[in-house]
C-alpha cells in the first residue's frame, strides 16, 4: 500500500480547502463540525492511490495525462483523460479512484461517490477506497454511510490517525459520544499533537457527561496548546456553549492575552462573563464603549446587576449605534418589559422578528408581552413560533402553558408543560404546575401525584406543599393538609396565604390557641405584603430568569 | 412592579399567571384576581323548565334608573348604582316595586328619583312615587325593608351618599320621611351602602346595621388616570375604590319608640375598620338563635359579626372562611345570596365579584364555619362579568334552589377601546343539578338572561302571583326588567309570610327549615340581601314532585314551631304562636 505521495493522486491540492485546518477555531465554523472533519480528511485525501498491476497499463497513458492535467489544475483534462482510462482499461481501480477524486474535488460529489464505489469494488480492502468513499459520503452529509466506510477503512488500517479521528468526529455528529470519545482517543494516541483532537475530546466528554474529565482534559492541554489563541478560543466556546460559561472564562481571557486586539473575542468573554454572573468584570473590561456592541455588552451587565437605568441608558446608546440590531432589541424589549411598558415592549419584539425571523428569542419575548396584555391567542402564536425554532426551550413552552390555560385550552396547556418538563425532568416548578393544571381538570388524584412529585424533587419548595395541603384539606383530610401547609410555612415563613389555610384547618379541627396563632401570623404577614410590596423572592427569581436567555 | 410573594403563589395557585400580571391587576381600583375559569363540564341535556321573558315595558316599568354618566364615569360613585325592592307597601297580597334611583354629576334630570310602583294585580303597575311621598333625588344606594315600629306595616330604609333615609309606611299608601326624628341623621357625609334591619337584642323591635363603603370627597377625589388605582388595562377609569379611605360601619339600636341610637361603638362594630362594606346579610348561621351579621366588602376582607348574646359582637370572617378566598386574597364582595343549596338544612352563602374572579359559594356546617366550595360546585366555571346583585332561588320549583347572577361593567368607557370589555353584559343562571353541582344556562333560560345591561341589585319574588320566582333588575341609566318566569312543568311549591308576634312583626332574622320528599331545604327571612336590595318577603320554596310540606320555624326570638302536612301550591301566612292565619289578600291571578 502507498501512502501519502506515493502515486499520482498524491499530487493532488485541494486549495481552496488549505488555511482552514484550524477552522474549527473560528466564530464562522463554530457550528460546522464537518469542516473539523473534511480539513484533516484532505491530509490524507491524496492517500487513494493503489498498485495499479497490468490492467491499469492499458491506460497508462492517459493516467499520465490526467496527472499532468491535474498538476496543471487543468481538471476538465483530467476528467476526460480518466473517462477515457476507465473506457480502456475498465478493471483498473486506480483509474476510478483518480477518476472518483478529480471529480470530489471539482463539486461533482455524486460522481465521484459512484467511481469510488467502483473502485471499492474492484478492490474492496483498499483503505484510501473506503477512506475516499467516505470523504465523499461525509461532504453530501450522508453520516451513515460515511461511518461505514470510515469503519472499513480502520479496520484495514487501525493506524491511521485520520480515519480514526474522522470515525469519531462523525460518531459524535451521530448522537454516539461515547463511541466517538473511544475513538478520538485512539486517534490522539496516534497522533498526540492535534488540538483538534484534543477538541473533540473535550466536546464529546462534555457529551457524555463527564465533565469532570473534560475540565481535565482541556486543563492538560493548556500546557501544550495554551499559546494557541483559537484553541484556546475553541475550547472557551465549547464550555460556553456547553452552559459552562465560568470554565469558557478562564480559555477565552487565556485567548485574549494572545489576542488582545481582537474584539469579537473580547466580546465572547463579555458574554461568558454574564453567563458566569460576573457583571462586574464586564464592565471592567469594556471601560470605554465604543462599538454598539461595547454598549450592548455594558447594558447587559447592568441588566443582570439590576441596574436598570444604566441598562436602559446603555441600551439605548446600543440602539442608537445599531437600530437594526436584533440583540439589542431584545435587550430593550425585556427593559420595557420589566418596566411594565408590554404595548412598547411587544412593539419592540416584533421589530425584532421583522429583522431576525428565525430566532426564537424575539418571538419568546413577544409572546410574553401579548400575555401580559392579554393577548392570549397573540401569545400563543408567539410562543408556539419560539418552541418551533427552539424546541428546547422549556420557558418558552412553560408561557405557551400559561397562555393555553388562559385561553381555557388546557389539553394544549398541557401539552405544553408536559413538554418542558421532558426538556427539565427534575424542575420541580413545572411539576407543581402540572399539579394545578389537573386539579383545574378535576383531576385531583393525579394533581395530587404530581404535587407529591415535585416535592420528591425539591422538598424545600414551598408552593408543592401548598398546593398539596389546599387539595387535602378540600377532600377533608385535614392532619395531613396541615402537615404539609406546615412544611410550606417552615420552607417559606412569608407564604401568607398558607397561614390562612393553617389558621382555618387548626380551628376545624378544634386546636382553637394554634388556629388564633396562624390567623393573626397572617394577619400581620398580610398587613405586611400591603405595605411593603418590594420583600419579593419571586421578583428575584423572575429577574434572574429573564437574564438566563440573554 | 410592585409584586409581592403572597400575591405571586396565590397567582400561581389559581390563575396560572406570572407574577406581573399580578402587578398590573394591584395597579387596579377593584381586587381582580385573574382567576381562570374551570372547564365547563359537558351539558347535563337536562330541560330547564324556567323560562324568563322581560316585561317590564309592557307591566309600565319606563322610567331609567339614573346614574352618572352614560358614556364614562367620573367618579366610583356613579358606578355602583343602586338596588331595588318587592315590597308589599300596601298589605293587599300582591307585592309591589320599589326603585332606587341616583343623579348625574352635572345634576339630575327630570325624572331622576326613587320610584314605587302599585302592582295592579294584572302584570302592570302603577308608579305612585309622588302619592306615596318618596320622590327623591340624590346618590340612592341600597335600600331594606322593615316593619321597625311593627305597625303592621313595611317601612323603607334607604342608604345614600349623603344622608340615608327612613320612610315610615303610614299604612294609607303614604309614606313620610322620620329619618330626622328617628334619629338617624348624620353629623357628616358617609357614603351609606348596605343595610339591613335584623334584631340584634331579640327585643322586638328591627335595629339596623348600615355599611358605609368610602369615605369620599368630590371636591377631593382623584380623577381617572389620575393615580395607580384609576386605570383599568391601561384605560384611564374612575379610582377606586382601593386608594380612598375606607367607610365605618353602624349599628343603630330600635329604642322602641321610633327612634334608633348609635351603638356602634358597645356592639363591636366599629371595631371592623379598614373595610369598603357593600351589601348587608344579617341571618343566624351558627344557629344559635341570634342573629349574625355578613358584610360583603369590596377589595377587603368581608365581615362576619358572630353575635354574642349580649348586644356586643366578633367579628370571624376570616376563621370562619367567608372573609376571603380560598386561597387567602381580598375579593371584591358586592353582592350576597342566602339559601341552602345543598339541601343540608344549613344557609349558605354566595358572594358576586368583579370580573376575572369568580363568585364565590360558601357551605354552612351549620356551626356558622363555611367552605368555600366555588371549584366543586362547578360555580367556577365562569369569570367574564363584574357580578351584582344574586339570589339563591329555586327558578324552576324542582326542589332544588338554583343561582341567578346580574352583571355589568362598571367602566362603560373602556369598551370603546377594549370590544371585549362590553359595559352591557348577560344575566347569569347557575341551576342546581341536585348532585351538589350547578350548571350554567344561556338561551335555554329565556332572552330575559341573554339580554344584555349593566344590572346591579335585583330583587326576586313573585310579581303575579303565579307560583313562581320573577325578577326585577336594575340597569344603570336604562328602564329596570322585570323578568317574568313562564315556568312549564308541573312542579310544586309554597310560600311562607311570617308574621311576629313576640318577634319583629316582619320575622326577619326568621329561618324556615322545609321538609319535603326526603329533603330538607333552609330558607330565611332577611331584610336585604342580593346586591343592595329586598326580595319578596314570603319565602317561596319549590318542592318538586312533593305534595306537601313539613316545616320548622325558628322565630326571630327563639321560639321553634312545627307546622306538619301543608299541602303544596298555596301562600301560608303563619303567625308566631298562633299557627296558620288567613292570608291577607292573596289571590291567584
Amino acid at each position: 500500500m502507498q501512502r501519502f505521495g506515493s502515486s499520482a493522486i498524491s499530487n493532488l491540492r485541494f486549495t481552496e480547502f488549505s488555511g482552514r485546518v484550524t477552522g474549527w477555531t473560528t466564530k464562522q465554523h463554530r457550528n460546522h463540525p464537518w469542516f473539523v472533519l473534511l480539513l484533516s480528511a484532505q491530509l490524507v485525501a491524496s492517500a487513494a492511490a493503489q498498485d495499479r498491476g497490468p490492467e491499469c497499463a492499458k491506460a497508462h497513458f492517459h493516467l499520465s495525462n490526467a496527472q499532468a492535467a491535474i498538476d496543471a489544475k487543468d481538471s476538465v483534462t483530467a476528467v476526460q483523460e480518466l473517462n477515457q482510462a476507465v473506457e480502456i482499461a475498465p478493471r483498473c481501480a486506480d483509474a476510478y479512484v483518480l477518476l472518483g477524486l478529480t471529480e470530489f474535488h471539482n463539486g461533482a460529489t455524486a460522481d465521484s461517490i459512484q467511481h469510488y464505489q467502483r473502485a471499492l469494488l474492484l478492490q474492496p480492502r483498499s483503505y484510501s477506497g473506503h477512506y475516499d468513499l467516505a470523504l465523499a459520503y461525509l461532504k453530501e452529509r450522508k453520516l451513515q454511510e460515511a461511518r461505514a466506510q470510515l469503519e472499513e477503512a480502520v479496520k484495514l488500517d487501525p493506524s491511521q490517525a485520520d480515519a480514526m479521528y474522522n470515525l469519531g468526529v462523525v460518531l459524535q455528529e451521530l448522537g454516539h459520544p461515547a463511541e466517538a470519545l473511544i475513538k478520538l482517543q485512539r486517534a490522539r494516541a496516534l497522533n498526540p499533537k492535534r488540538p483538534d483532537v484534543t477538541f473533540n475530546i473535550v466536546r464529546a466528554e462534555l457529551e457524555t457527561g463527564q465533565v469532570t474529565a473534560a475540565r481535565a482534559e482541556a486543563m492538560d492541554s493548556i500546557e501544550r496548546f495554551g499559546i494557541d489563541s483559537q484553541w484556546c478560543t475553541a475550547i472557551g466556546q465549547l464550555f460556553l456553549q456547553r452552559d459552562h460559561p465560568k470554565d469558557a472564562v478562564a480559555y477565552l481571557q487565556q485567548a485574549l492575552r494572545g489576542r488582545p486586539d481582537d474584539a469579537d473575542l473580547r466580546h465572547q468573554l463579555a458574554v461568558a462573563y454574564l453567563q458566569s454572573g460576573q457583571p462586574d468584570d464586564v464592565l471592567l473590561m469594556i471601560g470605554e464603549p465604543r462599538t454598539s456592541d461595547d454598549h450592548y455588552l455594558r447594558a447587559s451587565a447592568y441588566y443582570l446587576s439590576h441596574r436598570f437605568p444604566e441598562a436602559d441608558r446603555e441600551s439605548g446608546e446600543a440602539l442608537d449605534l445599531a437600530p437594526d440590531s436584533p440583540q439589542i432589541l431584545v435587550l430593550r424589549t425585556r427593559l420595557l418589559q420589566r418596566a411594565g411598558d408590554q404595548d412598547e415592549a411587544l412593539q419592540t419584539a416584533q421589530k425584532a422578528i421583522r429583522l431576525a425571523p428565525n430566532w426564537d428569542q424575539p418571538y419568546y419575548l413577544a409572546g410574553v408581552s401579548s400575555y401580559f396584555i392579554r393577548l392570549y391567542e397573540e401569545a400563543v402564536k408567539n410562543l408556539t413560533r419560539a418552541v418551533e425554532l427552539n424546541p428546547k426551550s422549556a420557558r418558552a413552552l412553560f408561557v405557551l402553558y400559561i397562555a393555553f390555560a388562559n385561553l381555557g385550552k388546557l389539553d394544549d396547556a398541557e401539552t405544553s408543560l408536559r413538554r418542558a418538563i421532558a426538556l427539565q425532568p427534575k424542575n420541580a416548578r413545572l411539576y407543581c404546575h402540572l399539579g394545578i393544571l389537573l386539579e383545574r381538570k378535576d383531576k385531583n388524584a393525579d394533581a395530587a401525584g404530581f404535587f407529591r412529585k415535585a416535592i420528591q424533587l425539591k422538598p424545600q419548595y414551598a408552593l408543592s406543599h401548598y398546593e398539596l395541603g389546599k387539595l387535602l384539606a378540600s377532600s377533608s383530610h385535614l392532619r395531613p393538609a396541615a402537615q404539609e401547609l406546615e412544611q410550606a410555612i417552615r420552607y417559606d415563613p412569608g407564604l401568607t396565604s398558607a397561614y390562612y389555610q393553617l389558621g382555618r384547618i387548626y380551628a376545624k379541627v378544634g386546636e382553637h390557641e394554634r388556629s388564633d396563632h396562624m390567623l393573626a401570623e397572617f394577619n400581620r404577614l398580610h398587613k405586611q405584603d400591603q405595605q411593603d410590596p418590594h420583600d419579593d423572592q419571586a421578583h428575584d427569581d423572575d429577574a434572574k430568569k429573564e437574564m438566563e436567555t440573554q | 412592579m410592585k409584586i409581592t410573594r403572597r400575591t405571586f403563589v396565590t397567582g400561581t395557585l389559581s390563575a396560572l399567571l406570572i407574577p406581573s400580571e399580578f402587578a398590573l391587576a394591584q395597579q387596579q381600583g377593584i381586587a381582580s384576581r385573574g382567576v381562570k375559569p374551570q372547564v365547563r363540564p359537558a351539558s347535563s341535556g337536562r330541560p330547564f323548565n324556567a323560562r324568563f321573558v322581560d316585561v317590564a315595558k309592557s307591566a309600565g316599568l319606563h322610567e331609567p334608573t339614573i346614574y352618572g354618566g352614560t358614556e364614562s364615569k367620573k367618579y366610583i360613585l356613579e358606578a355602583n348604582g343602586c338596588g331595588c325592592a318587592f315590597i308589599d307597601y300596601d298589605n293587599d297580597g300582591w307585592i309591589d316595586i320599589f326603585l332606587l334611583c341616583g343623579t348625574r354629576l352635572e345634576g339630575a334630570p327630570g325624572q331622576a328619583s326613587n320610584r314605587l310602583y302599585k302592582n295592579n294585580r294584572n302584570g302592570t303597575f302603577t308608579d305612585v312615587t309622588e302619592s306615596a311621598g318618596l320622590h327623591a333625588v340624590g346618590w340612592a344606594n341600597g335600600v331594606c325593608i322593615g316593619d321597625y315600629n311593627n305597625d303592621g306595616w313595611e317601612d323603607i330604609f334607604c342608604t345614600y351618599f349623603g344622608q340615608n333615609r327612613l320612610y315610615r309606611n303610614n299604612g294609607n299608601g303614604t309614606f313620610t320621611d322620620v329619618t330626622k326624628e328617628s334619629g338617624l341623621i348624620s353629623p357628616e357625609t358617609r357614603w351609606g351602602a348596605g343595610c339591613s334591619f335584623v334584631d340584634y337584642n331579640r327585643d322586638g323591635h328591627l335595629d339596623l346595621f348600615v355599611s358605609n363603603y368610602v369615605r369620599f370627597d368630590l371636591e377631593r377625589a382623584p380623577v381617572p388616570g389620575e393615580g395607580a388605582t384609576c386605570n383599568w388595562k391601561g384605560i384611564p377609569v374612575n379610582c377606586g375604590p382601593m386608594g380612598l379611605p375606607t367607610g365605618r360601619h353602624l349599628l343603630y339600636r330600635n329604642n322602641g319608640d321610633g327612634t334608633f341610637t348609635d351603638v356602634s361603638k358597645e356592639a363591636g362594630i366599629d371595631k371592623a375598620t379598614e373595610r369598603y362594606g357593600m351589601t348587608v346579610l344579617a341571618a343566624d348561621f351558627d344557629e344559635d338563635g341570634w342573629p349574625d351579621i355578613f358584610v360583603a366588602c369590596d377589595s377587603t376582607p368581608s365581615l362576619l359579626f358572630m353575635n354574642n348574646h349580649n348586644g356586643t359582637f366578633r367579628e370571624e370572617g376570616v376563621v370562619r372562611g367567608v372573609a376571603l378566598s380560598d386561597d387567602g386574597m381580598e375579593q371584591a364582595g358586592m353582592g350576597l345570596g342566602i339559601g341552602d343549596y345543598d339541601l343540608d338544612g344549613h344557609l349558605d352563602l354566595f358572594k358576586t365579584h368583579f370580573m376575572g374572579d369568580t363568585c364565590g359559594i360558601y357551605r354552612n356546617d351549620g356551626k356558622g364555619n363555611f367552605d368555600d366550595r366555588t371549584r366543586t360546585t362547578k360555580i367556577g366555571v365562569e369569570t367574564r362579568f363584574v357580578s351584582w346583585g344574586t339570589g339563591v332561588a329555586d327558578l324552576d320549583n324542582d326542589g332544588y334552589p338554583d343561582i341567578f347572577i346580574v352583571t355589568g361593567s362598571v367602566y362603560p368607557e373602556v369598551e370603546r377601546k377594549l370590544p371585549d370589555y362590553p359595559y352591557k353584559t348577560q344575566r347569569i343562571i347557575f341551576r342546581n343539578l341536585g348532585n351538589g353541582t350547578f350548571e350554567e344556562l344561556g338561551q335555554e333560560a329565556g332572552p330575559g338572561v341573554t339580554e344584555a345591561h349593566s344590572g346591579r341589585g335585583c330583587a326576586f319574588g313573585d310579581f303575579d302571583n303565579d307560583g313562581d320566582i320573577d325578577i326585577l333588575i336594575v340597569n344603570m341609566n336604562e328602564p329596570p326588567s322585570l323578568l317574568r318566569n313562564d315556568l312549564a312543568g308541573k312542579q310544586n311549591w309554597i310560600k311562607i309570610l311570617l308574621e311576629g308576634v313576640k318577634s319583629n312583626r316582619s320575622a326577619i332574622g326568621a329561618r324556615v327549615l322545609a321538609h319535603y320528599g326526603n329533603k330538607v331545604q333552609a330558607q330565611a327571612r332577611v331584610s336585604q340581601s342580593s346586591y343592595y336590595s329586598t326580595s319578596d318577603p314570603r319565602l317561596h320554596f319549590g318542592i318538586g314532585e312533593s305534595k306537601m310540606v313539613d316545616l320548622d320555624i325558628y322565630w326571630p326570638n327563639g321560639l321553634h314551631e312545627r307546622h306538619n302536612a301543608i299541602p303544596a301550591n298555596q301562600l301560608v301566612t303563619i303567625r308566631e304562636g298562633k299557627g296558620v292565619v288567613n292570608n291577607k289578600g292573596w289571590s291567584r291571578v
